[in-house]
């Protein structure tokens, strides 16, 4: 009911605000005409919309200050009050409470009554003007904070009369409001400065770590985080608060505002390390989304490549591919360190350093050269506690990715692929502890028992990557002759892909990736790549 | 845009210094420890107080611990208080009763006639008997130094008692001429059935200067600090049961927020404000409970006068010093203990210069390591407390020429009344706003 005359009254607002003289000329009265438009205005709320005009709604409306909207209100109910009711606001001192202050409503027809409690001088307004009191007397509050709200939606940084606080009676110069600090679109920026980040990725790391924290923990600061090239948001702000303020009264909490604003990133930083991860883990995984659709172009440009190579059919072919990948995921496999987290916080952990992996994966003509410069800037990123493990990663990116293109999984698969065969080749590298899940193997054991036969049976052990990869080190580098059984039906998988079909493709791709992970399965339901699998 | 032929006043300014850093709780690290550190730490900077206090209260006694006490020797000895009550509840209750849905909400007194009081200290404690101490008046966790003897049935027979009385206060500054009002209220209660908006607008008004003529409007210029000492949204309960909400109730459960900003927006806009956490509140449970998030107050957060503080809540203004909770500790000692009106139970936590005595035992609290943040260390000029049935007040003066208003703040929500103090003498009246319209 209140939005429809709010918008008749705006546009008669916006007229008002161009032809209406200047400060300096106008007169200190309202013009005769004017305020006749405004009594009509009222006459129309009130009878026709039924709205109850309180004299704050009528001065924010007209931007008119509180004293003026009383004066006009008791003109109104001078003039047009016949068949209204008027709700009265009496205030002062009470008879009974001479140091009290109390204010009061009331009705035409208790006003004498309510008058006659105040003693001294005590002042009677028109709080409202309604066609008739609501039952419950709180709804006369109802139209004036509908307008409230709708002035308090406007954006942050439009001041308007809510804000300003500018029509009553008394003002306040002390008073300063921060507009920089805005809780508004955090997304945004989130995923502009990822896709910038995605390519040079040695300042892209820094920026995008810290441009996050900040967005977590302090949204004065998020939309600074905007700006890629400000390495600083935190101490832009609280200078900027500090320079709000210079008067006394101000410094004391406004210190503590620029503090707060660090102390609060500060925490915040930690809050993310300590549980804030799994919203971490959202945003960035919206962050890999972006990252991947970088991934998505560059496969493009390879795809014909692969499938050139699948065509082709020749071991050799995806041997010498995925050898000249091992080295370059070796050097990333340098950079894994002790992780006694779960596996969640490693993809939070790991995909924040995703963007600098990523293109380095398919950067193949570039191959070594961006990853040995990119390799040693994980480190610089502040990470180093965290750890990467290139495993996971690339099975989460698998996952998104099958969700946005199934077409190409083939050269995700591959990668996979790659990235088992560096978890297969540490050779001389210093590779340090498995991601915390354990891994399961069908291995063939043979022992004697009691009876002294011996006895060979097929047992599901939960073997350490270590011992994995010491076991691969032994065998040929060659990927299909590993003993890694992941390994060898992934590339089984490969090859045979372009026979079976890409979505079968992306199931065993899938489930190959997710076994590595989640083997935690029932052993005695069988390997389904057993039905690929060379015997 | 207008400008009228009216004066417009210029709200008075203050010095505002904010103290609350004791209450903060964003360095402590939670290593699983126990609520015998912050037991400790109370009672060995108390006793330090009380060993100062003691030669000039009976300066030929000997002061002692627990475990030196000897059969009929008159001595002094200095320890924490227990209070074993009978129809205390014990947590263990909740697993062999049945359990309500709803809080238990048990207004009433724990009290009994059987109660009696022990004392405590490091080494040992000790049964107290005589009737100078009565457990009417005292809790668990109050520190005293007790004169008396033992007795052959092994009791501490009690002739005296020394609380730590009054803290040190800092001088009044005696040349404030202007009278400059701080505005205290509690228990607006945003969102529950019995909270009138248009009440908490009126207030709003006249307080930002709408309301009222110009004299008015003069008078509510010198209004320098707005102080809301908690409960001010009240979420509706049957919504938080531990299930997903529907996008509809989640609506419904923001709605008071937000309208609490829009309110405090208006008075940010005007004039410096301070939000303290209640017991209601979106806020932790124990106390110190922290600072309401700013997150809250999209609108509001922006202000460089709105501030949100700890409860308890410490602050100066112009050097005058408040100190005041949201209620929770005198609500508490309501449970345990009796008393006349609520300003005893106020003037009470002054003297044993404790702000909760009862934590941690029945009231909910942060185990420290180091310290006891509720200790008092100087007397304030303003004591108050939020959240009480009715609006009191009290002068107390003390023996070292210490001045202090206590207030009891009542519930907004169901009087309509606020409470303003003149910092120039101390002296406060109330505010009350009425919307009962009859045609």
């Amino acid at each position: 009911m209140a939005g429809k005359p709010a918008i008749a009254i705006a546009s008669l607002d916006e007229k008002k605000r161009k032809y209406l003289p200047t400060k300096s000329q106008k007169s200190e009265k309202m013009t005769l005409t004017h305020t006749l438009n405004v009594l009509d205005e009222i006459e129309s709320l009130v009878s026709d919309q039924l709205q109850v005009v309180s004299f704050k709604w009528l001065s924010r409306n007209f931007s008119l200050s509180s004293n003026t909207a009383k004066r006009l209100l008791k003109d109104f109910v001078e003039k047009h009050g016949k068949g209204l009711e008027v709700v009265y606001i009496v205030s002062g001192c009470l008879k009974n409470g001479p140091s009290n202050y109390s204010a009061k409503l009331a009705s035409s027809t208790e006003l004498p009554e309510v008058e006659k409690e105040f003693n001294g001088k005590y002042s009677v307004h028109i709080y409202s003007v309604q066609a008739s009191v609501p039952m419950d007397p709180a709804a006369i509050w109802n139209a004036e904070f509908v307008q409230a709200e709708d002035l308090s939606r406007q954006p942050s940084a439009t001041d308007n009369c809510l804000r300003g606080n500018r029509f009553c009676g008394i003002s306040n110069s002390f008073v300063k409001r921060n507009i920089e600090g805005t809780t508004g679109n955090v997304t945004a920026p989130r995923t502009e400065s990822v896709r910038t980040n995605a390519a040079p990725a040695q300042k892209g790391t820094v920026l995008s770590n810290q441009g996050k924290r900040f967005q977590h923990s302090n949204a004065n600061v998020s939309h600074q985080a905007k700006n890629e090239n400000n390495t600083a948001p935190a101490q832009n702000q609280s200078a900027k608060s500090s320079s709000d303020n210079e008067r006394s009264l101000l410094v004391p909490p406004n210190k503590k505002n620029g503090l707060g604003e660090k102390s609060v990133s500060g925490t915040g930083g930690l809050l993310k390390n300590m549980w804030g991860r799994v919203p971490v883990k959202t945003e960035d995984e919206s962050a890999k989304v972006e990252v991947k659709i970088h991934i998505n172009d560059h496969s493009e440009v390879q795809k014909p490549s692969h499938d050139a190579d699948n065509k082709g059919g020749s071991e050799d072919e995806n041997q010498d591919v995925n050898f000249k990948r091992a080295p370059k995921h070796e050097n990333r496999k340098r950079k894994v360190i002790l992780d006694f987290s779960d596996e969640e916080y490693e993809d939070a952990d790991v995909i924040s350093l995703a963007s600098p992996s990523s293109p380095k994966v398919n950067s193949r003509p570039d191959g070594k050269f961006n990853s040995e410069d990119s390799c040693p800037e994980k480190p610089d990123a502040g990470v180093s506690q965290e750890i990467t493990f290139d495993e996971p990663e690339i099975r989460e990116e698998d996952r998104e990715k099958t969700a946005v293109d199934a077409s190409t999984t083939l050269p995700m698969e591959k990668i996979q692929a790659i990235g088992s065969e560096a978890e297969v080749n540490p050779s001389k590298r210093r590779i340090i502890e498995a991601p915390s899940s354990p891994k399961r193997k069908k291995m063939l054991k043979s022992r004697i028992d009691d009876r002294g036969r011996e006895v060979t049976e097929v047992v599901w052990e939960v073997t350490d990557t270590k011992v994995k990869k010491e076991e691969d080190t032994e065998t040929s580098k060659k990927l299909n002759d590993g003993k890694n059984a992941n390994g060898v039906n992934r590339a089984v998988a490969q090859k045979k892909s372009p026979a079976i079909g890409n979505a079968a493709a992306t199931n065993a791709g899938g489930k190959a990736g997710s076994k590595k992970g989640g083997n935690i399965k029932d052993p005695k339901q069988g390997n389904i790549m057993s039905f690929f699998k060379k015997v | 845009m207008e400008i009228d032929s009216e004066k417009i006043h210029e709200r008075k300014q203050s010095e505002y210094n904010y103290l609350d850093e004791r209450f903060e709780i964003h360095k402590e690290m939670y290593r699983g420890q126990q609520y015998s550190q912050i037991y400790f730490a109370r009672l060995h900077l108390m006793r330090t107080l009380l060993y100062s206090l003691a030669p000039t209260w009976k300066p030929h006694l000997p002061v002692c611990k627990v475990l030196g006490l000897e059969e009929g020797k008159d001595c002094i000895i200095v320890g924490t208080l227990f209070k074993h009550m009978k129809l205390k509840p014990c947590v263990l209750d909740e697993y062999s009763k049945e359990r309500s849905v709803t809080p238990l909400v048990k207004p009433h007194n724990f009290m009994h006639p059987d109660d009696n009081l022990i004392l405590e200290d490091e080494s040992g404690r000790v049964k107290l008997g005589g009737s100078a101490l009565s457990p009417a008046i005292y809790v668990t966790g109050v520190v005293v130094a007790l004169h008396g003897k033992e007795t052959s049935a092994g009791e501490f027979f009690v002739e005296d008692v020394l609380e730590a009385g009054l803290p040190p206060q800092i001088e009044r500054p005696i040349d404030l001429q202007e009278d400059k009002y701080v505005v205290l209220l509690s228990g607006l209660c945003i969102g529950s059935k019995s909270a009138n908006p248009l009440q908490f607008q009126l207030l709003v008004d006249h307080i930002t200067g709408h309301l009222g003529d110009e004299e008015e409007q003069g008078l509510a210029a010198q209004i320098v600090h707005v102080v809301i000492a908690g409960n001010s949204v009240e979420f509706p309960r049957k919504l938080i049961n531990g299930q997903n909400l529907a996008s509809k109730d989640q609506s419904t459960l923001y709605e008071p927020i937000k309208e609490l900003d829009i309110m405090l927006n208006q008075i940010a806009a005007g004039v410096s404000v301070d939000i303290m956490p209640g017991l209601n509140d979106p806020a932790n449970f124990a106390l110190p409970q922290q600072p309401l998030n700013r997150c809250l107050f999209p609108g509001s957060a922006p202000y460089n006068t709105f501030r949100s503080c700890t409860n308890p809540h410490s602050f100066d203004v112009d050097n005058i010093r408040f100190l005041g909770t949201s209620g929770q500790n005198i609500d508490d000692l309501d449970k345990y203990s009796e008393a006349e009106s609520k300003l005893d139970f106020v003037e009470r936590t002054l003297r044993w210069r404790h702000l909760a005595p009862t934590a941690p035992n029945t009231l909910g609290c942060y185990p420290f390591t180091d310290r006891d943040p509720f200790l008092i260390e100087t007397c304030p000029h303003v004591y108050f407390v939020g959240n009480q049935d009715k609006y009191d007040n009290r002068l107390v003066k003390g023996s070292e020429g210490q001045l202090v208003r206590l207030i009891c703040i009542p519930k907004f929500c169901e009087t309509g009344i606020a409470v303003a103090v003149n910092i120039k003498n101390l002296e406060c009246h109330t505010l009350s706003f009425s919307t009962q319209v009859r045609i």
